[in-house]
């Protein structure tokens, strides 16, 4: 019976231990551009995930008492979970222009704290460690979210607390909150763009293909609308579910009610969905004759693939192959810091985090002394950052950007090349 | 709907029963043979993948070594795990479910914390697609259903025509009187935990090149999986084998009639329906009572 009761306490050490580090994270903060390690009660698991991402990079938990000439905000991201994946170079983003800004002095003069906590991809984990930053931490602001269903769930937390949210991930639109800053693209900044470019250049006939959530949901039906306006031939249309990663019967469909002519396959799929319908759509045969586009694809799913994206069209505000002189700096800030594999793979979300964490400095610097939520929203009005995807402008009527729309084409070597872009930054209407 | 696309949708779905058979073996062992209800189940899915992607994809060392290399790794820590916990559960099927849920979490995390956070990429070993007229295969799904029969074969042979199959199924049937032949019914239940971890380890592998390999692997087929063994009898191998085949066919012909979502919720819900009118399943290995 001793036995079996030690290997029980066992277990329930380990379990504890793991939930841990699934659920809560270990807070962080960095000094000056010179960051230490210390013990403290952080999660060990979360340590873990961070140093090992992190490469050299070591977290600290030291002073995080706000005294007047420092700031604190925090950095909310699925370190686990099932987006994980996509956060975590959100994550190092957000980390790379953070210790950017403090090694360069800070916000005038004050060094910023940042407390990082992971949500697991789970909204009410999420809702949960924002409480937390806004009323233990008393963080001034938050970084943070990929998910919508995370982010619709903490406004009404924000609304309650006046605590501003600088939200990086590119989305399907929603009327604007007022305590968040959006600073990925919206729908009228992509696929206005994408259908009539993939209809002069690809094909007329469309396959759309989508998870059934929300985001691919909207997609795919403001693709018919388009469709619909500029006369394109709308072939087929399916619904998957989330955790679908068996094709067969869609790449029978899509090959029967397909003809010779060519056609796009517009696929809106969720991470696991998306690779296995990439790679059993290549084994199959069909890439042949028929191209993949996806707001999905990015260069996270193109470095692993292979073949299976290549040739394949991707849509989104920025790619890694961008060639500004603001680009080729931060990736090689990036790859200093994480290595130059993980710098290949950096994608859209993650340099609109970055983009997210600079333009909230700014907004900090302009509020000076007053670090209330208001203050510190109306700050963000007008401000313009020479991002690396080129000059993005936050609009003052709906708190997000102006940023040009590009399409990319996925070349053999995992790069995404971009074979079009507007020639200006386009308004943003998320409401639309 | 064209005959043509009825006959590429029922080969189809007969490719994918295979899959599906293949990632169910190792589940339908453990739990009929031992009713433990094994939540790690899928999450060894997930390892064998990853066993797939380092020993063929990482080190290039042939397929079939990733297999053997798969099964053989998953049968010593299923034996490990059977020694260290499970022994310990016989007989309280819900705590077996709580113990194998904690050990899928410790699986999922590990792998999460020490293989990274990217997709892996595991080649097609055969990339060649057959076709005969209006129907096409992708050369590799044969492989699969090979690979599927001949676990499903060496499975039978191996419960019925050896010596220690023989003692697996005595032990199932009536534990005591085993014992009291003289059996060590220990050992025997680690070698049937073992033996289902393998297949699940080595049916991971064999799944491994049709998507990309995450620690997020496993999730996909713990519904799939558990609905197939429950329809089936949970001790009846032939009978996962019908179910393989009944539940992909149905999900292929329906959603190429309407869509996928569709087409799992029709299954489900007729699944909920045989289980209601057949709660051992469609097929039950006929016990001595």
């Amino acid at each position: 019976m001793t036995k079996f009761k030690q290997l029980a306490l066992t277990l329930v050490a380990l379990v504890t231990a793991l939930g841990m580090g699934a659920c809560s994270a270990g807070s962080s903060s960095t000094t000056a551009g010179v960051t230490t390690t210390a013990g403290g009660s952080t999660a060990a698991g979360s340590d873990l995930a961070e140093s090992s991402a992190a490469g050299e990079q070591t977290t600290a938990a030291g002073s995080t008492t706000a005294d007047g000439d420092r700031i604190k905000i925090g950095l909310v991201f699925s370190l686990t979970g099932a987006t994980a994946i996509s956060e975590q170079c959100m994550y190092n983003s957000a980390i790379l222009a953070l210790d950017e800004i403090n090694a360069a002095g800070g916000i005038g003069g004050r060094q910023i704290d940042y407390i990082v906590k992971d949500y697991a991809t789970d909204a009410d984990t999420a809702v949960k460690v924002v409480k937390d930053l806004i009323l233990q931490d008393q963080v001034s602001a938050i970084v943070g979210l990929y998910t919508s269903a995370s982010r619709v769930a903490v406004e009404p937390v924000l609304e309650e607390y006046k605590v501003p949210l600088v939200y990086p991930t590119f989305y399907e639109g929603e009327t604007p909150n007022p305590y968040v800053i959006y600073t990925g693209a919206v729908p009228n900044q992509q696929g206005d763009y994408f259908i009539p470019y993939l209809m002069d250049n690809v094909s007329r006939n469309f396959y759309l293909i989508g998870t059934d959530t929300t985001y691919a949901a909207t997609i795919n039906e403001q693709a018919k609308v388009k469709l619909a306006e500029l006369g394109g031939n709308l072939v087929g249309e399916e619904l998957v579910s989330s955790d679908t990663t068996d094709f067969s019967d869609v790449i029978a469909k899509i090959r029967n009610q397909t003809g010779d002519e060519g056609c796009v396959i517009y696929a809106n799929l969720n991470g696991d969905s998306g690779t296995a319908f990439y790679t059993q759509f290549h084994a199959a045969g069909l890439a042949d004759n028929y191209t993949i586009a996806s707001f999905i694809m990015d260069e996270s799913f193109s470095t692993a693939l292979g073949d299976a994206a290549v040739g394949t069209y991707a849509c989104v505000n920025y790619f890694n192959s961008i060639d500004t002189p603001a680009n080729s700096a931060y990736l090689k800030s990036y790859a200093a810091e994480f290595g130059e594999d993980q710098a290949k793979a950096v994608t859209a979300v993650g340099e609109s985090t970055y983009d997210a964490v600079n333009l909230l400095a700014q907004a900090l610097e302009k509020s000076g002394s007053d670090l209330s939520a208001d203050t510190i929203l109306a700050n963000f009005d007008n401000l313009t950052f020479d991002a690396p995807q080129g000059t993005i402008k936050v609009d003052p009527e709906t708190h997000h950007i102006y940023c040009k729309a590009r399409i990319g084409l996925v070349q053999s070597d995992g790069s995404i090349k971009v074979v079009y872009e507007t020639d200006d930054v386009i308004k943003p209407e998320p409401t639309r | 709907m064209s005959p043509s696309m009825l006959l590429q949708l029922l080969v189809s779905g007969l490719a994918s029963s295979f899959v599906l058979l293949l990632t169910s073996l190792g589940l339908v062992i453990i739990l009929g043979y031992m009713k433990v209800v094994n939540l790690a189940h899928t999450e060894m899915l997930m390892s064998g993948a990853f066993i797939c992607y380092y020993v063929y994809q990482a080190a290039g060392l042939p397929f079939i070594v990733a297999l053997l290399v798969a099964f053989a790794v998953s049968f010593l820590f299923g034996a490990l795990v059977e020694r260290l916990i499970i022994c310990h559960f016989y007989g309280k099927m819900s705590e077996t479910l709580l113990a194998t849920y904690a050990l899928s979490i410790l699986l999922k995390q590990a792998a999460l914390l020490l293989l990274g956070k990217n997709y892996k990429k595991v080649d097609y070993p055969v990339k060649t697609v057959f076709q005969w007229g209006p129907v096409y295969l992708e050369s590799y799904k044969l492989v699969v259903a090979g690979l599927a029969i001949l676990s499903l074969l060496l499975t039978l042979l191996f419960i019925y025509k050896t010596k220690t199959g023989r003692m697996i199924r005595a032990a199932m049937q009536n534990r005591s009187m085993t014992e009291s032949l003289g059996i060590n019914t220990k050992k025997i239940d680690t070698i049937t935990f073992a033996y289902g971890m393998g297949l699940a380890g080595l049916a991971g592998a064999i799944i491994a090149p049709l998507s990309t390999v995450t620690y997020t692997l496993g999730e996909s087929w713990l519904t799939n999986t558990f609905m197939n063994v429950v329809m089936g009898g949970v001790s009846s191998l032939f009978g996962t084998f019908a179910s393989s085949v009944l539940i992909q066919e149905s999900v292929s012909v329906i959603s190429g009639l309407s869509n996928s979502v569709t087409a799992q919720i029709i299954v489900l819900l007729v699944v909920i329906v045989v289980v209601r009118l057949k709660p051992d399943g469609l097929f039950t290995a006929k016990e001595r009572r």
